[in-house]
């Protein structure tokens, strides 16, 4: 026994050494996971409070960026009011009605964090549960996708760019309306790939990539790319496509989340078994 | 004189929020550099640090990094391993007739060729260890290697950059 004794303590470095590793490991594992929430990441609210004075500061510099994309987003905007439009039939009565239900919600929020060079990239925003923020909310950027929320703290949230190994989504051409995969397996962050997309569809450079609106996070018809490559590997029923992103993730700054209001209807009718 | 365990801690500190604010925003050659030169604070902890308390800093060190990058364990691990070698590293650096003691391993007490020894063997294990584990695999091999050599020069350069900031040449001098 005393031998033992003796044995750990002469080795007693090494084995913390091992112990302290594994739970890196453990740690590295876990965290890798898509759905598995840490407690110690970018939403928490000492690193979170971090980057906000940090962006506060580097906002500054860009504020001439911003104004521009406000007046083009403005300019979009007041052309699609009603003052610009021609009466086509004077007379006609309008009545409200109850044909439209609000299915989407959007909620500005602002970049604070923003990794583009690590093969794992994540933002963080300066919102959180307190404005309503949720896990697997979408986010978008100028109508073009960039992520899923994934972890959320009070007042902070993470998300999963397009730009991380381990993001997903369904996404299809806009003409002809195949649909495929998205996934991120360049090291590039201006490039996405396509999956999935069969030999028989009609694919040419430069057509437009939106969002399915099959999953709950975004709505139908978003604006992911533009294709930039395509490749017909012998033997193989699917193209690989390289997507031109349409979000610049090195110039991303204020973005909103999307909140869909009949996802939990949606999910409910879902997942009811079959008889 | 400020006390240098109280020294240490606030370097430490001091370089965690380096690493995090400022140095991860750089990006140089589409992320092929990314210098880490948070671990000059761990290079910098005196000779006589005992090698038990150096792996709970080296955990600690890494974990706050990682809070930054949300990439728990992966700086951790690296770290880890850095202050599991560091004390043999040392060992099979040691002038002909020991360390003095007091003496800090820096271009200070032990001279430039004997900081840029050290400094690129450590760095370069830390960073080897990190992108292997961030890569989590050898299949981008080739990119890995060269990812860990350019990022070790920059981490080097500026650690040797950092040591003549830190240490004026009169002070050199005195001590």
């Amino acid at each position: 026994m005393r031998n033992i004794g003796r044995l750990i303590y002469r080795y007693h470095i090494f084995l913390v050494f091992l112990a302290l590793q594994l739970i890196a490991f453990a740690l590295l594992v876990k965290n890798n996971n898509y759905q598995e929430s840490v407690f110690i990441n970018t939403s928490n609210h000492l690193i979170g409070s971090l980057y906000e004075k940090r962006a506060a500061f580097s906002d500054y510099l860009k504020l001439s960026d911003f104004n521009d994309e406000l007046s083009a987003e403005n300019a979009q905007l007041k052309s699609k009011q009603l003052e610009n439009f021609m009466d086509l039939e004077n007379g006609t009565i309008v009545v409200n009605d109850t044909l439209f239900v609000q299915r989407y919600e959007y909620l500005p929020a602002k970049v604070i964090n923003n990794s583009v060079n690590t093969r794992n990239n994540f933002i963080t925003l300066n919102k959180g549960s307190v404005t309503g923020v949720k896990p697997e909310m979408g986010v978008v950027a100028n109508g073009a996708m960039v992520g899923i929320i994934k972890d959320v703290s009070k007042h902070f949230s993470s998300v999963m760019p397009i730009i991380n190994p381990n993001f997903t989504a369904s996404i299809k051409l806009k003409k002809g309306n195949d649909f495929g995969m998205l996934a991120w397996k360049d090291k590039d962050p201006r490039y996405a790939q396509i999956l999935e997309i069969p030999k028989h569809a009609n694919v040419q450079i430069g057509d437009s990539v939106i969002t399915t609106g099959f999953s709950s996070f975004f709505p139908e018809g978003l604006l992911v790319g533009t294709i930039a490559e395509i490749d017909a590997p012998e033997g193989e029923n699917f193209y690989n496509i390289r997507l031109l992103l349409k979000t610049d993730f090195y110039k991303l700054s204020y973005v909103k989340v999307v909140s869909n209001l009949m996802k939990e209807e949606q999910l409910n009718l879902e997942n009811v078994e079959q008889p | 004189m400020i006390n240098p365990i109280f020294r240490n801690i606030i370097r430490i500190l001091f370089f965690i929020l380096l690493q995090g604010l400022v140095v991860n925003r750089l990006d140089l050659f589409q992320g092929m550099v990314l210098p880490s030169v948070y671990i000059f604070a761990l290079l910098m902890l005196p000779l006589e640090t005992p090698r038990l308390l150096l792996l709970f800093i080296g955990f600690v060190v890494g974990m706050s990094v990682d809070a930054f990058t949300n990439t728990l364990g992966m700086h951790t691990s690296a770290c880890v391993l850095l202050a599991f070698v560091q004390p043999a590293l040392l060992r099979i650096l040691a002038p002909r007739e020991g360390y003095e003691f007091g003496q800090n391993p820096s271009i200070q007490h032990l001279g430039f060729s004997w900081y840029l020894t050290f400094a690129a063997l450590a760095t370069f294990i830390h960073h080897s260890a990190l992108f292997f584990v961030e890569a989590f695999s050898f299949d981008f091999f080739g990119h890995t290697l060269t990812k860990v050599f350019f990022s070790t020069l920059a981490t080097v350069f500026l650690m040797v950059l950092g040591q003549y900031l830190i240490f004026s040449p009169d002070q050199r001098k005195t001590s």
